[in-house]
């Protein structure tokens, strides 16, 4: 009886054992370091597709979808050299993979700060430029347009000047409303660290500063309108915090 | 005591191996050969099925059950409902028991589909056609089916080439529903279009017309903003869209949200590629259009605005009083979508019936 004890016991033991090669040991990493994107808006948490937030110029309105590429993701070293860590990345804020940036064998080091830039540096803003993927398709801003791909795609609803429910989208893009991006931080990279950050972006901050956006007067939709688009550029300096 | 210790100990040892299946080796007498998709430039990765790897002996498997009815009871088959001229699809609406008239959808690069059905409720390919076996469409009696399969003087042999199964008899139901689906999904996935006189004019083979050069102006710009949902090289964005076909939503016409129960859902439909939209008609999801000039119209001047989530692509302030197009623009659109057929791939030989 005792040896059928014994046995049960082991069981379990012997079923992790037995399918040991499904779960491979995970790989020590060095030099590592992580930037998580988060999302608010005026301090209030993201959440799709629910009418409660409220921007500068008083809208109220809600999310449906935020999608943007981030390009030539740079760490900045003290002596203000610096260390290019990704060519270029798309965010989906509702995809919690594409928000978790992990970045290897980074050099060490004394650094300052993170410099990217939100949409794509000019040499990969060119149709047919990135490998094709569904997202990057998606992305696509059409070669009779200029070409290349949309920065930014941020949808949702809004309640008009009647209170009645309206979609808006932001679609930006074309190489003039590339939007530069320094945020100072100061960290220092050791063999074997392991750093992790939080990017948080404050939605609010694409519709004020310096510019107020209201759904009302500008419109509900600026891809294509330069007046519109350069409004959002130049709002989008601040979105980020580190 | 002892007995029932080593009995245990069988179970479990027949446990452990069985819970590492996965890591056994086919046999050697396995023959199905891999397929490789011929994925065509400019196209995303295909969405292939792990479970369901393609191979030569599927696909020819899949081929022979696309078009033999020998699957039901009621002398239908697939194409019955999707025919080759009509791109895969066709033109009777199709009658569901809920009373609701479906467009048949037709069958072009569905490898690349993230979701099936106008409404998105299938999400995988390979379980899509599983309700073909019930009474709305071949109506199957499941044992005749398997005493067929086992009589007929070459599915046997197929199913041990492609499935390495040596008696169809010894399978469940389920699983032989599941690998007749899979045969056919593995010969879906090679059915490709990607050399419409857009591809050729986009390689340089040919030259766009000044009529259609205008009406891809007016598609992929700003002018009439269809891009946004049927984009290149797709013409789909295989995303859930409102494009404002109803104002009061009822019934079928609630799309997705009869899946999702998300009032953000309602009135949303999976954007279907215009691929061979030519050969398609009627168009939407309810056939409501019987003309590629009715669905111009449409977007031109007929556009619900007050559709609940109706897209804001198609709300924005230029488009207030609908697109604007001249006559001639209108044409020129529906010249250019006629650019998206694909005349060799309705008379490619590999996808016709091999009876
Ligand atoms: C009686 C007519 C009929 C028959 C027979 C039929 N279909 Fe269909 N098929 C339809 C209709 C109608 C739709 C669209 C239904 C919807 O969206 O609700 C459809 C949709 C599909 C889709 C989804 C395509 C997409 O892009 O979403 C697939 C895949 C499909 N059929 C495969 C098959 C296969 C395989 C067979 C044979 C085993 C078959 N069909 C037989 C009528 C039919
Ligand atoms: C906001 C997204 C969106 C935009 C923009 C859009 N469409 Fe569509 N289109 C859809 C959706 C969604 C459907 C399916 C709707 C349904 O059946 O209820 C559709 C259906 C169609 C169909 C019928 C397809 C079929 O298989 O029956 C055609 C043709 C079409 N659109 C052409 C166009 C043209 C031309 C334009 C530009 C003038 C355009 N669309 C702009 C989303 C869009
Ligand atoms: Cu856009």
């Amino acid at each position: 009886m005792k040896a059928l004890c014994y046995l049960l016991f082991f069981i379990p033991f012997l079923f992790t054992l037995s399918c040991k090669k499904d779960t491979p040991l995970p790989q020590p990493k060095v030099n590592e370091l992580q930037l998580s994107i988060q999302y608010n808006i005026d301090n209030v948490s993201y959440v799709t597709n629910i009418n409660k937030y409220v921007n500068q110029a008083g809208n109220h309105f809600s999310i449906s979808r935020v999608s943007y590429y981030l390009s030539q993701i740079k760490l900045i070293k003290s002596d203000n050299s610096s260390v290019l860590v990704k060519e270029y990345q798309y965010v989906d804020a509702d995809n919690t993979s594409s928000n978790k940036l992990i970045f290897n064998s980074i050099p060490i080091g004394d650094y300052i700060g993170i410099k990217f830039n939100i949409g794509l540096d000019s040499l990969h803003n060119i149709s047919d430029a990135l490998p094709t993927t569904m997202e990057n398709i998606n992305m696509a801003w059409p070669q009779m347009m200029g070409g290349g791909y949309h920065f930014l795609k941020m949808e949702g609803n809004f309640l008009d000047s009647l209170g009645q429910s309206f979609g808006y989208a932001m679609h930006l893009g074309t190489n003039v409303c590339l939007i530069p991006i320094m945020l100072n931080k100061k960290f220092t990279v050791s063999a074997d660290s392991k750093l992790s950050f939080n990017l948080v972006m404050n939605i609010n901050e694409w519709y004020k500063n310096p510019n107020i956006f209201d759904f009302n007067k500008d419109g509900n939709y600026i891809m294509g309108n330069m007046m519109l688009m350069k409004k959002i550029t130049e709002n989008g300096i601040d979105v980020f915090t580190l | 005591m002892k007995r029932y210790i080593i009995v245990v100990f069988i179970v479990v040892v027949f446990a452990i191996l069985y819970s590492c299946k996965k890591d056994t080796t086919l046999p050697a007498d396995f023959k199905a050969t891999p397929y490789t998709l011929k994925i065509p430039a400019r196209f995303p990765a295909p969405i292939i099925a792990i479970d369901n790897p393609m191979t030569e002996e599927g696909i020819k498997l899949g081929r022979m059950f696309y078009y033999d009815p020998i699957l039901s009871t009621n002398g239908k088959s697939c194409v019955t409902c999707h025919f080759r001229e009509n791109s895969y699809s066709s033109a009777p609406l199709f009658l569901a028991s809920n009373g609701a008239k479906i467009s048949v959808i037709p069958h072009i690069n569905l490898a690349w589909n993230p979701d099936f059905l106008w409404d998105g409720s299938e999400p995988t390919l390979d379980r899509e056609p599983l309700a073909d076996f019930g009474p709305e469409f071949f109506n199957t009696n499941m044992s005749e089916l398997i005493q067929k399969l086992k009589n007929h003087p070459k599915y046997p042999i197929l199913f041990k080439q492609a499935f390495n199964i040596d008696d169809i008899a010894t399978l469940s139901e389920k699983d032989l529903q599941l690998k007749i689906v899979y045969a056919i999904t593995q010969f879906l996935r090679t059915m490709i279009s990607a050399d419409s006189k857009y591809d050729k004019m986009l390689k340089r083979q040919v030259n766009f017309t000044p009529e259609e050069m205008d009406g891809m102006q007016t598609f992929m710009t700003e002018r009439g903003d269809c891009f946004h949902c049927h984009g290149d090289p797709l013409m789909t964005s295989n995303t859930f869209n409102n494009n404002g076909l109803d104002s009061v939503l009822t019934g079928s016409n609630l799309g997705r949200y009869l899946v999702t129960l998300n009032d953000f859902d309602k009135g949303k439909f999976s954007s279907p590629t215009l691929r061979n939209i030519e050969l398609t008609a009627p168009f939407m999801h309810d056939g409501r259009f019987t003309t590629l000039e009715e669905v111009v119209e449409f977007y031109n001047s007929g556009v619900n605005w007050n559709s609940p989530n109706i897209d804001p692509i198609m709300t924005k302030p230029a488009k207030k009083y609908g697109l604007g197009l001249s006559t001639t623009q209108k044409a020129n659109l529906v010249k250019f979508l006629k650019t998206l057929t694909d005349t060799a791939y309705i008379n490619n030989k590999d996808f016709m019936s091999p009876f």
